[in-house]
């Protein structure tokens, strides 16, 4: 047996066996293992994209920590993505919290100076 | 026998440590990662999962075949818009597919490797892509330096090797037991 593992180009990144499993959760398929193979290789390539463009949107926002507001800009740049993530992602806390704002102790027959009620909100008329 | 859950179901995801080290892999040093973001993001990897099989699954189905191959991945994603994977994916797969040969045939024994999770004990994992691989996402970029140390854009073998184009692809840079091809 040949001390071939430091350069030896195959290695995993993520379980063979998980990834099996979460293929399987909908429904029971088969696949073959060069199917969940390159299922397995792409789901990286996609995780790498999702941190790279992730990333970027932190850097463009000026913050260290990426945020899932983060992820999601990110998704929402990429059409692919969009068709089956968008709406898997968690509902952004900063719209629920401008919702609050605009819900409360304010005189709703008067338009808000610096911030436009959402359309939605019809006021009095 | 699976342990009492607790607040997540973890079988359904890639285990989060794998996804953190592969993430840090990319983010710039410094960076952090929020806790719920880690979560979400884990969350989106079996989305994704679930998405690309059950797209490769319809067309097993549909052309009347029980069990999900290669093929069906490699369509799925062209369809689903994920066609920049398709190249890089090809060459995965021809090294996949010529490790299978060499194992089977020159050694005729399991490789064993440590701290792998095989699904059955038999099968070749999934390639190691090494730090810094960039998929350049609908810039239709490849650079074929990046990944795997390397590879041809004809796709012809996916030996990555120093440049040797020789039909005897089988042999990988590091197992050489003829030493003819240099």
């Amino acid at each position: 047996m040949t001390e071939n593992e430091a350069v030896d180009p195959i290695r995993p990144e993520f379980p063979t066996g998980r990834v099996k499993k979460i293929m399987k959760l909908d429904k029971d398929i088969k696949v073959n293992p060069e199917a969940s193979f390159l299922i397995s290789c792409s789901t990286n390539l996609f995780l790498q994209f999702l941190a790279e463009r992730s990333a970027e949107v932190a850097a463009e926002k000026k913050k260290k920590t990426v945020k899932i507001d983060h992820l999601r800009t990110a998704v929402k740049r990429h059409r692919p993505t969009i068709d089956f993530l968008l709406d898997s992602l968690p509902v952004p806390a900063e719209s629920i919290q401008s919702v609050a704002n605009s819900l409360s102790d304010r005189d709703l027959s008067r338009p808000v100076a610096d911030k436009p009620a959402p359309p939605w909100l019809e006021l009095a008329a | 026998m699976l342990p009492p859950c607790t607040v997540r179901e973890q079988d359904q995801y890639m285990p989060i440590a794998n996804v953190i080290r592969i993430m840090r892999r990319i983010l710039p040093t410094h960076a952090k990662i929020s806790d719920d973001a880690k979560e979400t993001i884990q969350e989106c990897v079996s989305e994704y999962i679930s998405f690309i099989t059950g797209e490769a699954n319809e067309r097993c189905q549909r052309e009347q075949r029980k069990t999900i191959t290669a093929e069906d991945v490699l369509w799925a994603m062209g369809k689903l818009g994920f066609d920049d994977y398709v190249e890089p994916l090809t060459v995965f797969l021809n090294r996949y597919r010529e490790n299978e040969n060499e194992r089977t045939s020159l050694r005729g024994e399991p490789i064993l490797k440590r701290g792998m999770d095989y699904g059955s004990s038999m099968r070749m994992a999934p390639p190691y892509v090494p730090a810094g691989f960039h998929v350049g996402h609908h810039q239709g970029i490849f650079d074929g330096t990046n990944a795997m140390g390397g590879y041809f854009r004809d796709g012809s073998n996916g030996n990555a090797g120093g440049g040797s184009s020789s039909s005897h692809a089988s042999l990988t840079n590091n197992f050489d037991p003829f030493g003819l091809y240099k």
